[in-house]
């Protein structure tokens, strides 16, 4: 378990390192690689969560995917090696926010069993749980 | 920390990294960066819960590979979408791609 655990933080740390680094350069070229990287680390996270299928499959497919994605930005772009300092980016404020809220946990993520503070989801109030097994909440 | 919560935790920030590059991204091609990121978010999630929840069907794999089909499709469609916008209007900014507002 602990193995599999020092595996899952390392593809797991690559993968978004290399998913932020997609848009901290400006060179095109340098983000369809880094998005390359991203997707190699996540075919070794799957491997290192043992669905080796999955894991060889996202490393042959998104290879080759991401390598078209190369050179179709030196096809498209304008400035493909970010030599000229173009800005290509618009409305930052709002796509931060939007991507801060998307990646963040809410409040009582961890409430559950062996989690932190308040009751389990399954016995919150709010929670119903249907004939046929799922549950849903209302809140 | 258990190898699951390690993995939502990647998920989740793939996914706000993905929808920060799609949002914010002026070109077709990094908007389709960031989708992919966001895909690629998804299917660590579905990878972990059938991996960590129910090992022993095959469901949740099935479940990964219709989002990697979703993938090869989206990029497919996207670059069919950029040549189309290139071949027209010379360039696949979508600041200058106004008319397709609906």
């Amino acid at each position: 378990m602990t193995g599999q655990l020092i595996a899952v933080a390392f593809f797991g740390l690559a993968a978004i390192g290399f998913g932020a680094g997609v848009f901290l350069t400006r060179s095109m070229v340098r983000s369809a690689l880094a998005l390359l990287a991203a997707m190699a680390a996540l075919g070794g996270l799957f491997l290192a969560l043992e669905a080796e299928f999955l894991g060889v499959l996202q490393l042959m497919m998104m290879g080759t995917e991401m390598t078209l994605m190369a050179i179709f930005m030196v096809m498209f772009m304008m400035d493909p090696g970010g030599l000229g300092q173009m800005e290509m980016t618009h409305q930052k404020r709002t796509a931060r926010a939007a991507g801060r809220s998307g990646a963040w946990p809410r409040p009582g993520w961890r409430s559950g069993p062996g989690g932190g503070g308040g009751p389990a989801l399954h016995q919150r109030p709010s929670c119903r749980i249907a004939p046929w097994g799922w549950r849903s909440w209302s809140a | 920390m258990t190898p699951l919560l390690a993995a939502l935790l990647v998920g989740a920030a793939l996914f706000g990294i993905g929808l920060y590059g799609a949002l914010s991204q002026t070109n077709l091609v990094m908007i389709m960066m960031g989708v992919e990121l966001m895909l690629g978010g998804a299917m660590v999630n579905l990878v972990a819960f059938w991996r960590h929840l129910h090992p022993e069907v095959y469901a949740g794999q099935m479940f990964v590979l219709i989002v990697m089909t979703v993938m090869a499709l989206e990029a497919a469609v996207g670059f069919g979408v950029a040549i189309a916008r290139f071949r027209a209007k010379g360039s696949v900014e979508m600041e200058e791609a106004a008319e397709l507002r609906g």
